[in-house]
């Protein structure tokens, strides 16, 4: 009896697992399945279809119906991208680690953690005037610069953040073991510390690449030509007030969320520890 | 030496985030106080700005205003209220399975990942009346379709199961981490002392997964409030204002109608609020 | 210290990828430098030996007539060499955004302006646009070029000057599936009895059928004025002659709206009160319409087998009206222009090419791939024959009789009130009568305020 029962309830129990993943994967699955399907199939659900490759090449060579093209906006991401994670995370790591490891006279250290809280709990949604007319008069309005600077400025809370959790784990001892052995700070940081994070950089890497590959709000607010934007804001031309390029929109999700998963694939480990560290370390 | 090099080198290492941080956050949110007490507006390509106490009369007697205070809250409270359900229940599943646990949790890191704007563009496609896979589910259990995004009560609803799918993954990963982690002395002495499941639950694992529930509830509550692209892609706030969060309403009232300074306006009410439930949160973790 | 080795190493090496990443991005960022008001162009090169002005820039939106009018301006260098650079924006808010700001500062970065008949109201009455007797005292209008209900004259100005020139027609069609009618020996039907009269014998839910559709989700305007406008009603009773009285909530107002969330709703596809163009085009595309009014752009894509799922179905006729003693026909038009900026510096080659556009030549061209022409004499020319081309004669029918929506500075506030009570009145939420006379009582208070002689029915 109570045999029965217990393979029941495990059986119920990896019936719920194969459930959840199934809600999370098939959306997936589907959209990436109609991106291969022409219009009219896809509004007649037409079952078996001829899959076809034109959702994606009309993509990128617009004969009606597109402003533009999807390469601009794809040169535009990546590049923005790259700079902006490139600068941010020894930004950001540096400074928590100055934060971990000394003490400051003016409580600076207290005040930009404070900043880096006011910059997390702000809704972005809250600044995009003022942030709209700044970029405007200081001349950053439709640039990549302004752009990456902005997006710098987006992720340095989480990023300070991250590391400061990471660097705060590391036991005191072995960096000062380094000092009395005769190292300056930099070489201590530098040989001592730095491998040590390492995973930890990876993680506010990972993190940073994420929501600037995927920020929508800020890229609508500050720019407005196919020049300097990002894929984001492609997304959004897909749904038209004539037609709905529905096939259109599956290819391109696919497509902008490709190095999203690989890049996490490679990255599994961080990202859970990344998201715990935010949390669980409180 | 050492020392002097210690404090050159320590504001270094410092002054560039705080560059960043007072220039793009704390001025911005400075300036935007000074925008609510104008009146500035975009006419025909020229900005046209003077001082005006009139933006804080007007958006509390605003009922589209209040309307999307309204909806927002329903928003977030409904959306992390299932989203912490859930995610705990999955939470102590993937405890209680042994064997999947790995890729269990690798398939639902997956919904984190992705970008806001291409889960509302999925959940769009899903929940298109005519060929959306979540019609024709229903179909095939036998219920009629539904038109999600037409009706006003449903596009609601729209909007909390796309928000519950995309971020329910997230509470469950620092959930599941907690879980892992908590101590297993004090389940072995409540086993012994003959304690049933239910009770184990209400009296061990919730008071001590306490901080990381509050923790998660604060991260998703905080960016819940902030929720935007997917809407706009879904929704854009319609049908009518049915699922016109207070973010959308900002952004309309600045960069469709070009009236600035009442944005502003609007977006200090909604910091506040944030900041409120951010207290509120940070006080229960006190205790 | 071995350890010590590896970990340098590896810190080298990601520093050293790292830097040279931030290298390569600099690089490429600094010889690349961003132009923000470059224009997103579709030329084509142009060899002729005839130099005029070289180019005329137009700003237009993202539209299914964009294309063929691309194909057919591509003409327009072989003949005159003069390029038409088309600036194309995602969207109609964008194009009008970039338009209003070029006219107020008197750049003259475009040549010509375009824009549908709602926006004239604002560019005229502030003197931003010239008109054609003045850039030429000798041009007179082509009487085979339709004018879309005096669109482009000013009837305020009372000059009988003309401000523009249409060069594509955006109309309110009326599509039906010939098919479908034919099978229960049905006629295209005139009036909105004969439709209900159609839904009754076609409209099945269970074979995913419906009778009718219509695009109802904001802006409203558009798609509902001929319903609302052929049982007799409109906005002011006759604002082309200034006669401002308020008669949308009049009786035959609320036989309309009683008429549409009453009788025609029962045919009509669930949600049918908040679907946009999009939406009935792609019910349209799937067969699940009967029949169905929308603007004449969604004929883009219906025979194209990869678009559509009925190709060669799908037929044009007249918009019904309604059965009542004013009952008239009143599809709307969109009344798409060309107009010449006062700060054009090249109005003597825009008014060439306005003419050229809407010259015989042009126009057959342009329907020839496929766009909605605006001369009588098109519709009734040789590419009639053509079946592709089946739905210029529903075009010449509704073109007989089209209205445009009222032209006045106040009509973009006014479609607000429109956005937001007709919803609620197609829902339910609020009673013909109610809703009616909140949006004639919200209109009355605008239009009072802006001195008009406004008075209510």
């Amino acid at each position: 009896m109570q045999h029965y029962q217990d393979r029941a309830l495990e059986a119920l129990k990896y019936f719920c697992v194969v459930m959840t993943c199934l809600i999370i994967l098939v959306p997936l699955a589907w959209t990436v399945v109609l991106s291969f399907e022409t219009y009219r199939d896809l509004i007649t659900m037409r079952f078996p279809f001829t899959p076809t490759f034109e959702n994606y090449i009309s993509l990128f060579h617009p004969i009606a119906d597109l402003p533009t093209s999807m390469t601009p906006f794809i040169r535009n991401s990546i590049l923005v991208t790259a700079i902006a994670v490139v600068m941010i995370v020894p930004v950001g790591s540096l400074a928590a680690y100055a934060i971990c490891t000394f003490k400051f006279k003016w409580r600076i250290d207290r005040a930009l953690l404070a900043l880096s809280l006011l910059g997390r709990m702000v809704p972005l949604i809250c600044l995009t005037p003022s942030l709209f007319l700044m970029t405007w008069y200081l001349g950053l309005y439709d640039t990549w610069l302004g752009l990456i600077l902005l997006y710098v400025n987006l992720n340095l809370p989480f990023t300070i953040w991250i590391m400061k959790a990471f660097i705060d784990e590391l036991p005191k001892e072995i960096e000062e073991a380094a000092l009395i052995d005769g190292c300056t700070r930099l070489q201590a940081l530098k040989n001592v510390v730095l491998p040590l994070v390492t995973p930890g950089l990876f993680t506010a890497a990972l993190f940073a690449f994420l929501f600037t590959w995927n920020e929508f709000l800020l890229a609508l607010v500050i720019t407005h030509t196919a020049q300097v934007q990002p894929i984001p804001i492609f997304l959004s031309f897909l749904s038209q007030e004539f037609i709905a390029l529905y096939g259109e929109m599956g290819a391109a999700v696919t497509l902008f969320v490709i190095p999203v998963i690989v890049l996490t694939f490679f990255l599994q480990k961080n990202l859970v520890r990344g998201l715990t560290f935010g949390a669980v370390k409180g | 030496m050492e020392i002097m090099a210690s404090e050159r080198l320590k504001y270094l290492l410092t002054i560039p985030s705080f560059l960043f941080l007072s220039f793009f956050t704390l001025l911005p949110l400075l300036y935007t106080f000074y925008l609510s007490f104008t009146s500035t507006k975009i006419v025909s390509g020229s900005i046209q700005q003077f001082l005006t106490f009139s933006n804080y009369g007007r958006i509390l007697q605003d009922d589209l205003f209040i309307h999307s205070l309204k909806v927002t809250l329903v928003f977030v409270l409904t959306g992390v209220f299932l989203e912490f359900v859930l995610g705990l229940g999955l939470g102590l599943l993937a405890h209680a399975v042994t064997r999947v646990r790995f890729l269990f949790s690798s398939v639902m890191a997956i919904p984190v990942i992705l970008p806001y704007v291409s889960v509302g563009m999925i959940w769009r496609l899903l929940l298109n009346t005519e060929f959306g896979l979540v019609n024709s589910i229903l179909r095939m259990i036998g219920l009629s379709k539904m038109t999600w995004l037409q009706d006003m009560n449903l596009a609601f609803v729209s909007l909390i199961l796309c928000e519950v799918w995309h971020w329910t993954p997230f509470v469950f990963l620092i959930l599941f981490a907690g879980i892992e982690a908590l101590p297993k002395e004090p389940f072995q002495a409540a086993i012994v002392d003959g304690a049933s499941r239910l009770q184990m639950f209400r009296y061990l694992t919730l008071p001590l997964l306490k901080p990381i529930i509050i923790v998660a509830l604060l991260f998703r509550t905080m960016a819940a409030f902030r929720a935007f692209d997917a809407i706009y892609v879904l929704t854009h706030g319609g049908p009518g204002n049915a699922t016109q969060v207070t973010s959308l309403y900002i952004y309309k009232q600045a960069f469709q109608i070009f009236d600035l300074g009442y944005a502003s306006t609007g977006g200090l009410f909604l910091a506040l609020v944030v900041v409120l439930f951010s207290l509120f949160y940070l006080r229960l973790q006190g205790t | 210290m071995g350890n010590e080795k590896i970990s340098r190493r590896k810190f080298l090496y990601i520093g050293a990828g790292a830097a040279l990443a931030a290298a390569a991005g600099a690089a490429y960022y600094a010889t690349q430098t961003p132009t923000p008001t470059k224009p997103v162009t579709t030329t084509t090169a142009v060899t002729t030996t005839k130099a005029k002005v070289e180019q005329l820039t137009i700003a237009a939106q993202t539209a299914p007539w964009m294309t063929s009018l691309r194909q057919t301006t591509d003409l327009y260098p072989q003949e005159t060499g003069t390029k038409i650079n088309w600036e194309i924006h995602p969207s109609l808010d964008a194009m009008m955004a970039k338009q209003r700001e070029a006219a107020t500062v008197g750049s003259g970065v475009y040549d010509l302006f375009m824009w549908p008949s709602a926006y004239s109201a604002f560019f005229l009455s502030q003197g931003y646009v010239t008109p054609l007797q003045d850039v030429d005292p000798n041009f007179k209008p082509d009487p085979n070029l339709l004018h879309h209900h005096y669109t482009t004259y000013w009837p305020a100005k009372a000059d009988g000057k003309v401000y523009g020139l249409m060069i594509f027609s955006i109309v309110t069609l009326f599509y039906y599936r010939k098919d479908l009618l034919d099978k229960y020996g049905f006629a295209p039907p005139k009036t909105w009895t004969d439709v209900v009269n159609i839904c009754e014998k076609v409209h099945d839910p269970s074979k995913n059928l419906y009778g009718f559709g219509v695009p109802l989700n904001p802006p409203v305007d558009f798609n509902w004025w001929p319903i609302h406008r052929s049982f007799g009603t409109d906005l002011f009773a006759d604002e082309t002659r200034e006669d401002w009285t308020i008669v949308i909530n009049n009786d035959a107002g609320i036989q309309a709206m009683n008429f549409l969330t009453k009788d025609l709703a029962k045919y009509m596809p669930p949600g049918w009160h908040n679907l946009g163009v999009n939406d009935i085009g792609e019910l349209m595309r799937a067969g699940k319409l009967a029949m169905n009014i929308g603007p004449a752009a969604l004929v883009a894509g219906i025979d194209d087998p990869k678009k559509s799922a009925v190709p060669g179905l799908l037929n044009t006729s007249i918009t019904p009206r309604a059965d009542v003693k004013n009952g008239r026909y009143a599809p709307t038009t969109g009344s798409w222009g060309l107009y010449i900026p006062k700060a054009s510096k090249n109005k003597l080659d825009a008014l060439d090419f306005m003419k050229w556009m809407s010259g015989y030549k042009a126009q057959y061209e342009f329907t020839k791939v496929g766009g909605p022409p605006t001369r009588s004499d098109i519709m009734q020319s040789d590419l009639l024959k053509d079946p592709q081309n089946r739905w210029l004669d529903g075009l010449r029918q509704n073109l007989e009789y089209v209205r445009r929506p009222p032209i006045c500075v106040e009509y973009f506030d006014i479609r607000m009130f429109l956005d937001t009570y007709l919803p609620k009145t197609f829902a339910g939420e609020l009673s013909a009568k109610e809703g009616l006379d909140t949006i004639a009582r919200k209109v009355y208070d605008l239009m009072k305020e802006k001195g008009y002689n406004v008075k209510l029915s």
